[in-house]
């Protein structure tokens, strides 16, 4: 029992703000007809007795709510939903071992890669950042780049490039497509910025490509008005 | 009452070679309930079983009802095992099955299995108790190593399968290949594609090249790109192939050799495997892309500009899994030139990404369902949905069978109106009569349990999570679907109201799943205690359940009914709601 009380949580009640129930009709108007209609002729082991605790009901619905959405709200922070996205754990071990190959694989030509932000994995990720920054892989190096204004993220195998204008011209074309052609026909320019292994955001042309190219750990494209 | 007697004036084996004919277990099922003897005929010339729930009954009764069986497919786990949701050692323990039928079916060919644990002492026993063995198929099942594998190797010389697909094989040994003996000569199909390690590669050349009749070939990722074209040369007749990593420093020469040994393959249908794809190689497989009606790039991180030129290579393809990679202009590419496409799976690659990274709509699949007219089974991962997509998608695809979509994050509006996808679904199972299956994601309300109770009438299988408001949301489905087989159901505030006054229901069904749910402790109770045909099994890992109080909703709920009674095998972390019952009983 004493257990039990540990696991009550702080009486928060802002949390249903953003509950979808929070319009719920109440249990009699909701079962009422289907009491009268229904129910009484289906092999049943509960009638609903069209007198429920309602009280009863809707604190225990409401401590669940809470529970969860608390255990949602830290999963987000911290690691994923067991089990959600519904993907089978076979092909999810396939996704970190993807990730895993790449950054060994020899002859690797693929620009954009897959990445897992599995919390689970952290640890085996950082054992294979390791191992490469040790020397292990000449022959990837993924970094995330993003562009202002494009919601999407991509990885990038810096590997493939051997200066600032054909990486950032290669950049510029991915992610062409999802830019407003209105800003172009105004001649925006691009500015590739990184932030090295010390955590700075740094202008790219102003270091040696070889300087780039080891401490980069992100790439953003930033647009100058035009 | 004169056709009636004329029935039973056939001789027996009249009636025995007619039954012969039909092969559904349906049917078979409505064979035996004609009348008493036509029940002992059938019986007695049952050959193939499938059990969908290795506890539903006893392999003891089985044997005793149908005492000449040739093949047999058992299920273990919940559904929701792939997903990593029932705990680790819960059960699906093939053992006591085949320790029954090295006995009662001395003459048994094929075992095909499902989600069940397999040791490597099962796998020995397979071998030795059935002279005649030929099929061993194990799909995502677990437990058993190389050793095991070899034991099959070594022993079953009739073999024609060995498909291990998506199972989990401790890797203590790639030699386990060359156990086939030379006489092996017999394989159909081999799937080794799940095992970890490099296979000796002399033995599987040598197998290959003495196996005339094989068709299927999945190898596993060890296998590098510059074996295959010899492996294809030694095998032209395949009709599916899994390749190994596709990726390799092919000199110019080795790929127009692999491009050679591809037009060999007149026959090749399925492709899958391309782990590590280098996208340069590709147009090694153009010869066969005409042929090809069904492709598994799911493993293949290539981007959207190769995938178009591959995919509008295969103007044939009848089924395509994915990866998101394919965006929203590959799919476009897709549905205008592959006319006869049935199924499509796209998956995430990067499912825990918080920012997207590829450019995946809901565009991409009412793009397809509009070009694809004969699309009836869809899988789909994405971040961003609309009621009117899925509207159009119902009416353009009245045909689908199975709908399953999945928006990453948990409860997702429609992104444009910011309503629940309520009207949404209820379109597909409106428009989609013949609706077998169904994933629901995205905000729901109870509304949209009212729809499917209301329309679904041929739907089997239902998986609901992070959906609804209250008990009415179940009982809308359980009450409404009368087709309903299997329900799955995770994080929904459904508790014992609707449980327990669709009691009855639950013994039409195979099972319920109902996890981080709230059913209480009690209801389970009451329910188990009531419905002595239900195994209720309650899976709570936090302790024993009686320090709780009994209002308290329990972790998880796995219901199923059973002939068999309660089973023997349940770790302590499982409880099964009737066992009281039964010791009062005893």
């Amino acid at each position: 029992m004493e257990l039990q009380l540990g696991l009550a949580l702080p009486t928060t009640t802002h949390l249903q703000h953003n509950n979808p129930t929070k319009n719920k009709r109440s249990f009699k108007e909701a079962f009422g007809k289907i009491i009268r209609d229904e129910l009484q002729k289906m092999p049943s082991l509960l009638l609903w007795s069209g007198q429920p605790n309602e009280e009863d009901d809707d604190d225990r619905e409401g401590k669940k709510k809470r529970i969860s959405s608390t255990i949602n709200k830290e999963n987000e922070e911290e690691k994923p939903v067991v089990g959600w996205p519904p993907i089978q754990s076979w092909r999810m071990k396939l996704l970190n071992h993807n990730h895993h190959h790449h950054h060994h694989h020899r002859g690797d030509q693929v620009g954009v890669q897959m990445e897992n932000n599995h919390n689970h994995n952290r640890m085996a990720h950082d054992h294979r950042h390791g191992q490469k920054e040790n020397g292990g892989s000449n022959y990837s190096k993924y970094v995330k780049v993003k562009m202002e204004g494009v919601a999407i993220t991509r990885k990038v195998n810096l590997r493939l490039y051997h200066s600032f204008h054909t990486l950032k011209s290669s950049l510029i074309a991915m992610f062409a497509k999802f830019t407003d052609q209105k800003y172009e026909k105004r001649g925006v320019r691009y500015t590739l910025t990184y932030q090295d292994n010390e955590g700075d955001w740094l202008l790219a042309d102003d270091v040696p490509w070889r300087i780039f190219i080891e401490s980069v750990r992100r790439l953003e494209i930033v647009r100058n008005g035009g | 009452m004169l056709k009636r007697m004329s029935y039973s004036s056939f001789p027996e084996d009249v009636l025995e070679h007619v039954f012969s004919f039909v092969q559904s277990d349906k049917d078979r099922n409505a064979i035996s309930l004609v009348c008493k003897s036509w029940f002992e005929i059938e019986r007695w010339c049952r050959r193939r079983i499938f059990v969908g729930n290795c506890y539903a009954v006893s392999p003891r009764m089985v044997i005793r009802r149908f005492p000449d069986v040739r093949s047999v497919e058992l299920k273990g786990k919940p559904h929701f095992a792939d997903f990593n949701l029932v705990p680790e050692g819960w059960g699906g323990h093939v053992y006591p099955w085949i320790y029954a039928m090295a006995t009662g079916y001395p003459c048994l060919e094929e075992i095909r299995l499902k989600r069940m644990v397999v040791t490597d002492e099962t796998l020995e026993l397979i071998a030795k108790s059935f002279k005649n063995f030929k099929v061993l198929v194990l799909s995502s099942c677990e437990g058993f190593s190389t050793h095991g594998l070899a034991a099959i190797a070594a022993n079953c010389r009739n073999l024609r399968e060995l498909d291990l697909r998506e199972s989990e094989v401790e890797d203590l040994s790639g030699n386990w290949l060359s156990h086939f003996p030379d006489t092996c000569t017999s394989l159909v199909a081999l799937n080794i594609a799940c095992v970890g390690s490099e296979v000796s590669f002399s033995a599987l050349e040598r197998l290959v090249g003495r196996s005339p009749c094989l068709r299927t070939l999945r190898l596993n990722r060890a296998v590098p790109l510059d074996k295959l074209a010899n492996l294809l040369r030694r095998a032209p007749q395949l009709t599916e192939l899994g390749t190994g990593a596709y990726s390799s420093d092919l000199r110019p020469e080795a790929l127009s050799n692999l491009a050679g040994a591809f037009s060999g393959c007149k026959e090749l249908k399925g492709m899958s495997g391309f782990w590590d794809v280098v996208p340069a190689y590709l147009p090694a497989i153009y010869p066969v892309c005409s042929g090809l009606t069904s492709l598994n790039l799911s493993y293949a991180s290539i981007q959207s500009p190769d995938l178009i030129k591959l995919v509008s290579q295969c103007q044939n393809l009848q089924r395509l899994w994915v990866l998101d990679y394919i965006e929203d202009s590959g799919l476009e590419a897709l549905a205008a030139s592959c006319k006869d496409l049935q199924e499509l799976r796209v998956f995430p690659s990067e499912p825990f990404g918080v920012e997207p990274n590829v450019s995946l709509t809901e565009q991409g699949l009412v793009c397809v369902s509009e070009g694809c007219p004969k699309l009836e089974s869809v899988l789909y991962f994405c971040r961003r949905f609309s009621n009117d997509a899925l509207v159009t998608i119902a009416r353009n695809r009245p045909n689908m069978t199975r709908f399953r979509l999945c928006i990453i994050e948990p409860r997702t509006p429609d992104y444009l109106t910011h309503q629940p996808l309520d009207t949404g679904f209820g379109a597909i199972v409106e428009n989609c009569k013949y609706l077998r299956r169904l994933s629901l994601s995205g905000l729901l309300t109870d509304l949209v349990f009212e729809y499917i109770g209301t329309y679904a009438k041929k739907l089997e299988m239902l998986s609901v999570a992070f959906a609804g408001e209250s008990d009415l949301g179940l009982h809308h489905v359980l009450s409404g679907c009368e087709g309903l087989r299997k329900l799955e159901i995770r994080d929904c505030p459904f508790g014992d109201k609707a449980l327990l006054a669709n009691a009855a229901k639950l013994e039409t069904m195979r099972s319920l799943w109902m996890s981080s749910c709230l059913v209480s402790l009690e209801a389970c109770k009451l329910l188990g205690q009531k419905m002595p045909r239900l195994n209720v099994e309650v899976i709570d890992e936090r302790g024993p359940l009686d320090s709780r109080p009994k209002s308290f909703p329990v972790e998880k709920l796995y219901i199923y009914r059973s002939v068999a009674g309660p089973r023997f095998d349940m770790p302590g972390f499982v409880w099964n709601m009737d066992e009281d019952s039964a010791l009062r009983l005893s």
